[in-house]
Parts: structure tokens; C-alpha cells; sequence
């Protein structure tokens, strides 16, 4: 390790300090006499080396060290005392260019003149530590002339550990007095670094991806930096122009990517995404994460120049080589596993800057014609686990209430309005006032089939309740209807506000719909295509009957339909996105109870939102829909359907629906549980374990994972208890939930078994979700 | 009408503390825009009394099959008065304020300020009772507290307001209509229809004494302006003298609150002139979202 820490000259240094220290009080001018004594002996003996053919011995640099060690003693003791005329030793120093002679010595002192290097770092780090003015340091050319040399000396060299962490910390303080006195900026920009040269930032820039303290103090440092640039164009301009830490960090993001495991082994039906457990136990991952949360803070805090060409890096040397390709590749497994570091990105990332380059990269970028958005979307049918992961995306992705991520998956389909009868547009922007969404929501609630319970059934029912309504009444959240009030007029004032900066209102008049109908699309083919729905659009009452309406579309392949012709299409419809989500939700019954809770969170998320559009077609009752398009209460009805008359056919319905309420409470209260004593030990030594910086505002823990706490809807909490209670690469632990309910109804495990089971807990899933449903009508309705 | 400011702010901020001074804000601001983090504060709590019925343990014993959505009649009830209110803080009648009562939204407690005609002057008190079946239950009722001697005014308090609702109409009819129905009957006196006869009659033969008796009326009110709350609902509108101790904290802080404007929070790249996503130009304004 480090070569000197047991050499003899070591532990002779430390000997000789303590028995010679000078006494705490003494005397001004004898501390001085003794200060200049001690240079007076050092500097015979640099004397002697420089004039000297031998070279240095080790007894010479002993005696060097030694003598510099007291006199950095003595400083110390005259700088505490305070005091402006007694500042002889100071004075003496600067005057008598002290600093200067030892960095000309120490270029002399071949073997050892790491050594003295490491004296010197130690003399400017003390100054800059305990002179009481120390930016007025920095003005004086005796002090600021042999730093800067020194630290150009320093370019490109390697060093042992221990002169790195002098170093590094010499450069903090540097940029910490730099942020203070931003003014004195200019005077490390000199003829002796070389021209336009920040000599601070060059040294830091090799140690951006190290790991522990020093890596920790460097990037630190490196931010500080970044922040002066905002307001230093020279600055700005060398850090963009001459310094290489824009690629540095961008290829690093890719570099730590491709050590990221490409298959992950996934034990447990329910995950959907990392949680900090999963981070944890993934070293590549955590660091990863690190290095991303640090390209987030550099966007955060530097110069727009800076920024720019960290975005374009990031874009042209992450994004699109590593990523994209990651994200469109065939093995399902790798997709899986790229789908859920995506999202943990999005979770990771916070700057608008950065989120930009994000977005635009998935829905811009083309790969041989296709866009990565496209191929997300067409992941969202089926029901494995890339469905799971891409549904959590998405979830994700909606959850930035970004309009450009909205507009390109919801909005541009429905700002033509074309997907609702002519006359009924003028009621899209209609406030439902007297509650009938919510009304014919709760309406369409399972009707539960009556039966003649057995004795010994109802029995094991009765105790169950008994026993549960009794310990359960009081913390199930979501079995009360005012609860699922609460939290989605939340949820839609956070979407209200998040939405504040759109540019806009989607309301069937802006933008108006004429214009709408010109879709972004990118290839010339579609142009004919695309001047025919103009011309239509012009003359709009015709635009249906010249259109074969009454095609019905076949129900399996439509996802390669789409993906052939992702750009236009010739009956109105609601675009590839919501039309995907809403035939999943048709599946619902045999859709796993893990993917309905994903799902149902998705739509639930959506139906915040309140731009007129969007709400009109999940939460209006009364609003008719061209043939073509199918609409939330049109799903939700028919679902109603399938379950009454499924369930109307099995006995004991009543007694499993029981259970699987209880099973459903039972997580509830995990989940309560699990946030008050949350089940992330290592979340809280693993924050600082990252790059820490001060500047950057949020810890990972906090950041990446942000909103949780928020999420209380029946569908998300569950997954967050799934999140929080199970890793996703153990093996599925023994939760209390399904301890609980161990006699009657081992859900996690028996489910897929049985698909009467499935049913009723798609039953119930259903019927909280419609609770859910009309509590965000009831609160759209009374803004 | 020209309003006076101060001499509201004043009054207003003599009211009980649990009165939120925003509302009264935004009365004030009546070209502003309805304000939304404002408008979407719940007032009405639950009923209480009534057994929660979405319960989902309980509900399991409820009889199966037959579950009508009625049982969510009290959130109904209640999420078709928000709008009902919010309507009416956004009309900002000049004058006039109304509070919903805190241990039932049936009931809002108002208080009208008089700046013209025969009652000009007169602070008085009014209660709206709301049918338990609102929107269905026909036209709310206005019951004055104060003893007031007016055509359309009963001498028990009760307003004639079906004078003005003969039937109410779900679909043309709103509360804000009352209320401010109720504001002009104090500007230009309707003999026709009355419940009062003597006033009705005063007013048409002796115009001299009408005006004296509403002047009465309106120092009636203003002797009792500070008696106490008659009943213990926190949001009975009650006031107390300006006491630069106590309110003028408050009033700072709506003064500031006025100033203060919220800044547009969120993610967008689309172009004002466009429909297609990061359609704004590259050196175009990044959000903050901060």
C-alpha cells in the first residue's frame, strides 16, 4: 500500500514531533527567533543539497521534514493567537519566499521529493486552514506563486495514497475558499499554468470515478467548481473547452453500465423494479447509481456551456450506444433487466436538463426507423415480467408529469377528437357537478352471489372475521372510502401543480384540434396520408363516413400492426398507449393479481390528470365515443359482467371473497408497517456511501425512491409492501400477511393454482379499484 | 358598486380564527382567475353519526348482492356542494360572505354587508339550509338571525326565496344564485308576494317610515355585531373590535399572500405553436422543477 507508512523515516518523524513541541504559551518573539532558527537550519541543509553533486540523503530530508514540522507549529500557534501586528512568522515566510525555495528544493531531491511534497501540501492546507483571512492569502504572490507551480507540478503525476489525500484536500479547500471569494477566481488563471488553465479542476478531474473518501472530497471539489463556472465565463469555457470531464464522465455512465449484470434472477412473480434492498445488493448497481447521481448534480450546478456538452455526452456516449441498444435487443431476460435499470434511471435523475436528454432519447431517437417509445409500448400486452417492468416504466414515466411524455403517448391522439362524436365535443371540457361518474363507477361493483354457508365453513369465515375485524378495523387505510377521497385529491393537486408549466390545457381547444390532426410523424410515406386527413379535417363532418368505421379490429396481433405503422391511423382511436392499457384491463381476470395492481395503478395514475381530454374519456360516464374506441367505463362494464356471471357460477364465493379481503388488509397493514420501520437498514449508511456531495441537494435514498410514501392507492401500496417486504433476489420470505391468513388462503403461493381464486381476487382488486376510481371523479368534480 | 376594502378587511378579520382569511381573499379578488389550491379545500367533513359503509371488513356482512350505491349518498351529498361553494367564493358577490358549517354541510352560515338602499349599513347574519337530498330536495332556505322588517322577510328570519326559485332546477339552478338573490332583495325592496304584509304595505303607503324602520334594523345589527356565537360550530362567523394585536399579523399575511404569486412548476419542451413533443428549440428554456 503506501510505501511510506512503515518506513523508518516515518516513525522517526512522529517521534521527534511530539518530544520537541514547543510550549503551548510563549513568548511572541521568542516563537518567532525559533521559527527563523529552524528555516535557518533548513535551509543550510536545502542549501547544502542544491549546491551540492551528491544529491540528498535521508538524514537531510529527516532534518528538513523536522525543522518544517516546527515551524508549522509555531505558525499554527501564531495564527490562533490572533492579533494583526503579530504576524511575524507569516510575514517572515512570505517575504523571505520560503514556499518558493522549498518547491525549488523538493524538484532536487530525487527520491525523496515526495516527501517534501507532501510537507509543502500540508504548509499551504494549514495556512489556508487557520490564517483568519485566508482569501487575502491568495492576493499575496509569495504564497499564491509556489501553490500554483506546486500544483501544476502535480499534473499528471501518480502519487502514493497518502500525498492524493493531501492533495485532494488541498484542492477542497481551495475550491470552498474560491466559492466564497469567487472574485480571486481569475488569479489561478496565469502564464505559469498555461494559458486559459484551471489548474484546480485539471487535478480533479482523474479522481471522478474514485471510490471512498478521497473520490467523495474530489467530486465534491468538482462541484464546487462547476458552481463557480456558472458565473466565470473563463471558467465555463475551460472546463468545456480544455478539460475532458464531460466525456470522462459520460464514458464512465457507460463504462459502469456495461458492468451492470445483464440477467437478473428474479424469484419472485411480483417485481417490477429495484428497490433500495436490490440496489444494495448490487455493488455494480450502487455504483452506477453514484455516478449518474453525479452527472445529475454537474447538470444542476454548471454553466449552461458545461451543461450543454454534458447532455450531449451523456446523449452521444451513453444514451445511444449503450442504452439503446439495450433496450431493443431480443433476449427477453437482458430486456427485463435494461427495462428496470431504465426506470431506476428516471427515479435516479432529477434535473430537468438531464430528464430531457432522457426522454427525448426514448422518444426521438430512431434505431433503423423505430423509435425506443414504440417498442416500449408494444411491451405493455402480455403477461410476463417484461409487461411487469415496462408497466412500472411507464408508471414511472407518467409520474414526471412531463407534457412531451404525455403528448406523445396520450394527448396527440385525442387533440384531433376525432375518437368522440362530433356532437358530443363541446361536452368534453363538462364538470361532472353531481357525482354520476361516481355514482355508476360504484355501481358497477361485483355483485356477490348468496349462498347457504355450511356449517363448517362458515365457522372458519366467522373466525377469520371475527378475528380480523377486531385487530384490522382500525389500521386498514384503504377500506374506507374517505381515505381513497383523501388521497386522490392529493394525487391530483400534486398532478395539478406538477402540470403547472404546460404549455397547453388539452382541453378540446388547445391546441385546437385542426392542427392536432398534422401528427408528428417521420416518415414520408405517411405525407400523402397525412394531407388527406388534412383536407378531411377541413371539411370534418365528412371525415367518418369516408372512413370504414365499422372495422372491427381483430383482437390478438394489433401490437405489430402498430409497430409497422406506428405514425397514422385510419379510424379514430386512442392511440397505441392507452389502447394497450385498456385492453390489458380487459384481461383482468386472468391477469396475475401482481400485473392488475401495476395495471390498475397506471390507469389510476392517469385518471389524475386533469386536462379535459384525457379526464373525459376515463371518468366521464356519459360522453359517447366513436364505435372504435373503447372507454374506461365500457372495460369496467363488461368486466362487470364477466365477474358476476364467473362468480354467480362457483360456490363458496362469499367465503374466498372474505379471505381474500382479508389477505388484501392483511398487506395493508404490513405495508403501514413497513413504513413505520422501514425495512431498508442499509438505505441509511448507503446515502452517504455515494458521492455524498453537499451540493447535490438529495441523497440517493431520498431521490431515487421519492413519492413512496406518497403512494397510498389500494394498487400501489401493495406493491410497495411487495417492494418493501420481499427482495427480489432472495427467495420469497414469509410475510406476516400471508402467515396470517395461513389456514384459508395462501395467496401468494396457490393462486396461479386455481384461477377461481385469481378471479376473486381480481374480484376484489376490482371492486377497491373502482372505490379508488370514484373518489378521483368525486375530487375532479368538486375543483 | 365601488367596494371599501379596508373597512371589510377589517370586519373580516374580526371573524372567528377558524375562518380562513384566504377565502376571503379571494372574494376580493374578483377578476383574478378562481384560484385553484383555494377552491379545492374541503369544508365539508363527513357527516358524523352515519356508520362509514364503505368499510371493507364490515361490508362483508352486509347483505351481498344487493349493494346500492346509496350508501355513498353522504359523500355525494357532500361532493355536490363543494362545487356548489366553490361557484360562489368564485362570483365573489360584493358583501357578502359564506362559510359552510363545520359539523355539517347542510348548513352555511353568511354574513351580508348593506352598501345601498334602505339597509345601508347593516351587517346581518343569515343561515342556508340545504335539503338532505341536495341536488333533489328543492330550493335551500335562508333563515335570518336578526330581527329584520323587510316584505320578503318573515318575522321569524325566514326568506321568501321562493319568490325568486318557484322550483329549483338541479340544471339551471346553483346556491350562488340564492345568495346573491338574497343581496339585491336588500337593494330595491320587492313589495310583490311578501311574507312580511306590513312591511309590504309600509313600503308602498309610507315610504318615510319603511326607511326608518330599516334604519332600525341596521342599528339593531350593528348593536349586536359582537354578541356571542349561539351555537359551538367552530365556523359560526362571529366577530370582535380590530385589535392591532391579534389581526394585524393576519392582515399582513394577506396582504403578502396577495403579492405572492405561485410560479409554474413542471416539464415541457412543447412549443406554444405546436402540437409534437421537445418541439421548443434546443437553447429554449429548460423548466426548473426544483
Amino acid at each position: 500500500m503506501n510505501w511510506l507508512r512503515n518506513s523508518p523515516i516515518r516513525v522517526s518523524l512522529r517521534g521527534r514531533g511530539t518530544t520537541s513541541s514547543p510550549p503551548k504559551e510563549c513568548d511572541p518573539a521568542a516563537c518567532f527567533d525559533s521559527f527563523k532558527h529552524h528555516w535557518q537550519q533548513a535551509q543550510n541543509i536545502i542549501n547544502k543539497i542544491q549546491g551540492g553533486t551528491e544529491g540528498a540523503t535521508q538524514d537531510d530530508i529527516l532534518s528538513v521534514v523536522n525543522n518544517l514540522d516546527q515551524m508549522q507549529t509555531l505558525l499554527v500557534l501564531e495564527l490562533k493567537r490572533g492579533g494583526r501586528e503579530e504576524r511575524a512568522c507569516l510575514d517572515f515566510l512570505l517575504s523571505q519566499s520560503i514556499l518558493d525555495q522549498l518547491l525549488t528544493s523538493s524538484s532536487l531531491t530525487g527520491l525523496y521529493s515526495n516527501i517534501l511534497r507532501l510537507e509543502q501540501l500540508k504548509v499551504y492546507e494549514m495556512l489556508l486552514t487557520h490564517a483568519p483571512q485566508q482569501q487575502l492569502l491568495l492576493t499575496q504572490e509569495p504564497f499564491l506563486r509556489p501553490l500554483l507551480r506546486l500544483l501544476t507540478s502535480c499534473i499528471n503525476e501518480c502519487f502514493p495514497a497518502d500525498i492524493e489525500k493531501r492533495l485532494i484536500l488541498l484542492l477542497n479547500q481551495l475550491c470552498v475558499c474560491l466559492t466564497h471569494n469567487p472574485e480571486y477566481l481569475d488569479l489561478f488563471f496565469t502564464e505559469s499554468t498555461g494559458p486559459g488553465r484551471f489548474v484546480i479542476f485539471s487535478l480533479l478531474v482523474p479522481y471522478v470515478h474514485r471510490e471512498g473518501g478521497v473520490g467523495h472530497q474530489a467530486r465534491d471539489a468538482m462541484l464546487l467548481c462547476l458552481g463557480l463556472s456558472k458565473k466565470n465565463e473563463a471558467l465555463a469555457s475551460y472546463i468545456a473547452d480544455k478539460s475532458n470531464v464531460c466525456p470522462v464522465l459520460a464514458t464512465g455512465l457507460s463504462g459502469l453500465y456495461s458492468r451492470l449484470p445483464r440477467k437478473l434472477l428474479i424469484e419472485s412473480e411480483e417485481w417490477h423494479c429495484f428497490t433500495p434492498d436490490d440496489v444494495i445488493e448490487l455493488p455494480e448497481l450502487t455504483h452506477f447509481l453514484a455516478s449518474l447521481e453525479f452527472c445529475n448534480a454537474v447538470v444542476q450546478v454548471a454553466h449552461p456551456l458545461v451543461q450543454a456538452q454534458m447532455l450531449e455526452f451523456v446523449h452521444h456516449g451513453f444514451l445511444v450506444p449503450v442504452v439503446g441498444p439495450a433496450l431493443l435487443q431480443n433476449m427477453v431476460d437482458e430486456l427485463v433487466t435494461s427495462t428496470a435499470y431504465l426506470e431506476l434511471f428516471f427515479r435516479s435523475i432529477s434535473e430537468p436538463g438531464l430528464l430531457k436528454v432522457f426522454l427525448r432519447f426514448i422518444v426521438v431517437d430512431h434505431y433503423d426507423g423505430e423509435r425506443v417509445i414504440d417498442k416500449l409500448i408494444s411491451r405493455l400486452s402480455g403477461k410476463t415480467q417484461l409487461c411487469m417492468v415496462t408497466i412500472s416504466l411507464f408508471n414511472t414515466l407518467i409520474g414526471l408529469h412531463c407534457e412531451d411524455v404525455m403528448l406523445e403517448l396520450v394527448f396527440k391522439y385525442l387533440t384531433c377528437c376525432t375518437h368522440v362524436m362530433l356532437s358530443q365535443r363541446k361536452r368534453i371540457k363538462d364538470m361532472d357537478v353531481y357525482c354520476r361518474s361516481a355514482e355508476r363507477l360504484l355501481a358497477l361493483s361485483v355483485a356477490v352471489p348468496r349462498r347457504r354457508k355450511t356449517n363448517s365453513s362458515s365457522s372458519s369465515a366467522g373466525s377469520l372475521s371475527s378475528q380480523s375485524s377486531q385487530s384490522l378495523r382500525h389500521v386498514s387505510l384503504h377500506g374506507d372510502f374517505g381515505a381513497y377521497l383523501v388521497t386522490a385529491r392529493a394525487s391530483i393537486a400534486a398532478t395539478w401543480l406538477a402540470c403547472g408549466a404546460w404549455t397547453h390545457a388539452y382541453d378540446g381547444e388547445s391546441p385546437p384540434p385542426r392542427t392536432a390532426l398534422v401528427l408528428p410523424t417521420d416518415s414520408n410515406r405517411n405525407l400523402a396520408q397525412k394531407a388527406t386527413e388534412e383536407s378531411l379535417a377541413s371539411v370534418s363532418s365528412g371525415y367518418h363516413s369516408l372512413q370504414p368505421d365499422s372495422e372491427v379490429r381483430e383482437d390478438s396481433p394489433l401490437v405489430t400492426n402498430r409497430s409497422s405503422a406506428p405514425s397514422f391511423h385510419s379510424t379514430p382511436d386512442i392511440g397505441p398507449f392507452l389502447d394497450l392499457l385498456l385492453r390489458q384491463l380487459e384481461n383482468m381476470m386472468t391477469n396475475s393479481v401482481y400485473l392488475n395492481l401495476q395495471l390498475t395503478g397506471l390507469i389510476s395514475r392517469l385518471a389524475a390528470f386533469s386536462q379535459p381530454l384525457l379526464l373525459s374519456l376515463l371518468l366521464n360516464h356519459s360522453l359517447v365515443f366513436q364505435p372504435s374506441v373503447r372507454s374506461l367505463f365500457q372495460v369496467l362494464g363488461s368486466l362487470k359482467q364477466r365477474l358476476d356471471a364467473y362468480l354467480s357460477r362457483h360456490d363458496n364465493v362469499e367465503e374466498l371473497l372474505l379471505e381474500a379481503r382479508l389477505f388484501l388488509v392483511c398487506r395493508e397493514e404490513s405495508l403501514a408497517n413497513a413504513k413505520r420501520h422501514p425495512h431498508e437498514p442499509a438505505a441509511s449508511t448507503y446515502a452517504p456511501s455515494t458521492n455524498g456531495g453537499s451540493r447535490r441537494g438529495t441523497s440517493i435514498a431520498d431521490s431515487s425512491f421519492k413519492g413512496e410514501a406518497k403512494r397510498l392507492s389500494i394498487s400501489s401500496a401493495l406493491s410497495v409492501l411487495k417492494r418493501a417486504t420481499q427482495g427480489a433476489f432472495s427467495p420469497v420470505r414469509e410475510q406476516p400477511a400471508i402467515e396470517y391468513s395461513a389456514n384459508g388462503f395462501r395467496l401468494a403461493k396457490r393462486a396461479e393454482n386455481s384461477e377461481l381464486k385469481n378471479v376473486v381476487l381480481c374480484a376484489v382488486l376490482f371492486d377497491e379499484w373502482l372505490k379508488e376510481l370514484a373518489a378521483l371523479a368525486l375530487e375532479h368534480g368538486s375543483e | 358598486m365601488p367596494r371599501s376594502p379596508p373597512k371589510r378587511l377589517a370586519h373580516s378579520l374580526a371573524m372567528d380564527s377558524s375562518f380562513s382569511p384566504i377565502e376571503e381573499e379571494e372574494l376580493e379578488a374578483v377578476a383574478e382567475p378562481l384560484k385553484r389550491q383555494g377552491s379545492i379545500r374541503k369544508v365539508l367533513p363527513a357527516t358524523p353519526g352515519v356508520p362509514d359503509p364503505a368499510k371493507l371488513v364490515e361490508r362483508t356482512n352486509s347483505l351481498p348482492g344487493i349493494r346500492s350505491t346509496s350508501q355513498y349518498g353522504p359523500y355525494f351529498t357532500e361532493y355536490s356542494l363543494i362545487p356548489e361553494y366553490n361557484m360562489l367564493q368564485g362570483c365573489a358577490i360584493p358583501g357578502v360572505y359564506c362559510v359552510p358549517a363545520a359539523n355539517t354541510p347542510l348548513m352555511w352560515f353568511g354574513v351580508i354587508f348593506v352598501r345601498q338602499g334602505p339597509y345601508v349599513g347593516g351587517v346581518f347574519r343569515f343561515n342556508i339550509v340545504i335539503p338532505e337530498n341536495f341536488p333533489d330536495g328543492g330550493c335551500p332556505k335562508v333563515e335570518f338571525q336578526s330581527k329584520l322588517f323587510h316584505p320578503q322577510i318573515s318575522p321569524e328570519g325566514d326568506f321568501n326565496i321562493g319568490r325568486g326559485f318557484s322550483e329549483w332546477n338541479k340544471n339551471m339552478h346553483h346556491i350562488w344564485q340564492v345568495v346573491d338573490y338574497v343581496r339585491k332583495s336588500f337593494l330595491k325592496i320587492d313589495p310583490g308576494q311578501p311574507v312580511n304584509e306590513e312591511a309590504a304595505k309600509m313600503y308602498k303607503m309610507n315610504h318615510e317610515k319603511f326607511m326608518a324602520e330599516a334604519k332600525k334594523c341596521v342599528s339593531l345589527s350593528i348593536q349586536r355585531i359582537y354578541d356571542l356565537s349561539p351555537t359551538d360550530d367552530p365556523h359560526y362567523i362571529s366577530f370582535e373590535p380590530f385589535d392591532s394585536k391579534t389581526h394585524e399579523s393576519l392582515r399582513e399575511k394577506i396582504y403578502s399572500q396577495e403579492s405572492s404569486s405561485e410560479d409554474s412548476r413542471g416539464l415541457s419542451w412543447v412549443a406554444s405553436n405546436s402540437t409534437k413533443p421537445f418541439s421548443v428549440p434546443i437553447s429554449g428554456v429548460i423548466q426548473n422543477s426544483s
